[in-house]
């Protein structure tokens, strides 16, 4: 056994056997699990990220000596947790309470609790843990995909993952399909028509789009969640 | 109709005539299955009258009608206790009638009523009515408590489940934790000294020079002393000698269920002081530990 693989001391069949009978979803679930890289992390979509957080601590502390410590971090909706072993990081979890924000692309709030409650139970390496349904996983992939494909050319692996679940895997892309356009929306392109208009007409129609914009929120995620989403703007 | 609630906190008075009762009312409440001490604060109030007109100005009847209920009240010592208790059975019932009815919890209203029959004061063999204790009917009384006595978060004080470990109900607003390896000597801890619960200073010593450390390390009437002085003031927990000698006996720190209850520190001025947990810290330091894992909050 190398001295690599006696460094990765955290035990994650072990920390998942623990986090059984809770709601949570491991998001792009790495393919050599239980096993990790060092310095990578785990994305994990959870309802209660405070009770899985102090599960995962509960695991881990176990390790703790002088030149090992956790860092946590609460942003109240995500919860960072960093195992750092002489002053770096050796492992990552990353709860999230809700979905994170993209600005290429809009999606419902809702479609987070949707992917924990579709959530398989899967047999990796000997573990068994919850991982988002083939539609999600889809889905998720597809999102990340659009997210990143102007910065980040390499992300055009999803794509080959999709266009290979389907031809290999009959991948049923009329509900992937379905999923996708139910959940998210394309924002519109405007940055162009700017420049072409006087201010005072850019005022009306950035009005109107911002009507446009708060009608179509309080459809897909409702009126409270709108309101607190107006507020947010407001202070920032 | 009875309503199964989840728990609430609610609020128990002791009035200056039953302070004399303080230790023994606070063992039963410690130990009535579905109560849990939260906070424990003693008051001088400076004005007697407007203190029991602001106790009962959230009651459910008008406080000309409790006047003369609450006589008696104006000529007791000036120093209260307040108990804050987690009531995890409340069992709500709505009581009197006409304009009085009101919402209440039956569990405390059975138990004010026993600790009453039992430290009342008594006049020819009987008990009078000049209630030792005062509880609240709903969590909203409790609000008002607090607010009065400065916690403007009122019953919000005591929400402490949104934190990756439990958080104690004075340290809030840490959003970054390092749990780490302390050496014991790196540690210190803050102690009452003074005269009483209302006259003191805190002063930073050494975990081993705390009244918690010698009470289980030498001798325990000196923690005792430190309890009965200070308890209300700069202590606000429940603190029970024989559970604290107990866990002394068999403490294994971060032992199962408790992996995630560490000791609390915060670095003030280069020191790692100790902001809760002092109890286990002397614990496991007397097991004969030179080192400890401690939850650092980083504001």
């Amino acid at each position: 056994m190398s001295s690599v693989e006696i460094d990765k001391f955290i035990n994650l069949s072990e920390m998942f056997i623990n986090l059984e009978n809770q709601n949570y979803c491991i998001i792009k679930l790495p393919d050599i699990f239980p096993d990790y890289n060092i310095g990578s992390d785990l994305d994990i979509f959870c309802y209660d990220i405070h009770k899985i957080a102090q599960i995962i601590l509960s695991n881990l502390q176990k390790f703790i000596k002088q030149d090992l410590e956790i860092k946590t971090i609460d942003n109240g909706s995500q919860i960072y947790i960093d195992v750092i072993r002489s002053n770096s990081i050796h492992f990552r979890f990353d709860l999230y309470g809700a979905l994170p924000f993209y600005k290429n692309i809009n999606i419902k709030s809702s479609f987070f609790s949707s992917i924990i409650e579709g959530s398989e139970l899967i047999n990796m390496g000997g573990s068994r843990v919850k991982v988002p349904c083939g539609i999600d996983e889809a889905v998720l992939r597809y999102i990340e995909y659009h997210e990143w494909y102007a910065e980040r050319p390499d992300k055009i692996k999803h794509i080959k993952y999709l266009e290979n679940k389907i031809t290999s895997d009959n991948l049923d892309v009329e509900k992937l399909l379905d999923k996708l356009h139910y959940y998210t929306l394309l924002p519109k392109v405007r940055d162009s028509e700017k420049s072409l208009r006087n201010k005072g007409v850019t005022f009306i129609f950035d009005m109107r789009d911002t009507a446009k914009k708060i009608l179509q929120s309080i459809r897909s995620s409702g009126l409270k969640f709108t309101f607190f989403k107006i507020i947010e703007k407001i202070k920032k | 109709m009875k309503i199964f609630f989840q728990k609430r906190i609610d609020s128990i008075l002791i009035w200056g005539h039953g302070m004399q009762y303080f230790n023994e009312i606070l063992n039963d409440i410690r130990a009535h299955r579905d109560f849990k001490i939260v906070k424990i604060q003693k008051h001088k109030p400076k004005d007697m009258r407007s203190f029991v007109k602001k106790m009962y100005s959230h009651d459910y009847a008008p406080f000309w009608h409790l006047k003369s209920k609450t006589n008696y009240l104006l000529k007791t010592p000036q120093e209260v206790g307040f108990v804050f208790i987690e009531n995890s059975n409340p069992i709500e019932d709505y009581l009197g009638e006409g304009s009085f009815r009101h919402k209440e919890s039956l569990t405390l209203k059975n138990f004010k009523e026993e600790l009453r029959s039992k430290y009342n004061p008594r006049e020819d063999g009987q008990q009078t009515h000049n209630h030792v204790l005062h509880a609240t009917d709903s969590q909203e009384q409790t609000n008002q408590i607090l607010k009065y006595l400065g916690y403007i978060e009122g019953v919000r004080l005591f929400n402490n489940s949104d934190a990756v470990i439990n958080m104690p109900n004075h340290i809030k607003g840490c959003s970054k934790l390092n749990f780490r390896m302390l050496k014991v000597d790196e540690i210190f801890c803050n102690i009452a000294t003074g005269d009483s619960w209302d006259q003191f200073t805190l002063k930073m010593v050494e975990i081993q020079k705390s009244p918690q450390f010698i009470g289980i390390s030498q001798d325990m009437s000196i923690y005792k002393d430190y309890i009965d002085r200070y308890l209300g003031g700069p202590l606000q927990n429940y603190y029970n000698l024989e559970k604290y000698s107990d866990m002394s006996m068999n403490f294994e720190y971060l032992s199962p269920p408790h992996e995630v209850s560490f000791v609390i520190v915060e670095k003030r001025k280069g020191k790692f002081v100790i902001l809760d947990g002092l109890h286990r810290a002397s614990c496991h330091i007397k097991q004969g530990h030179g080192e400890i894992k401690v939850c650092q909050v980083l504001r």
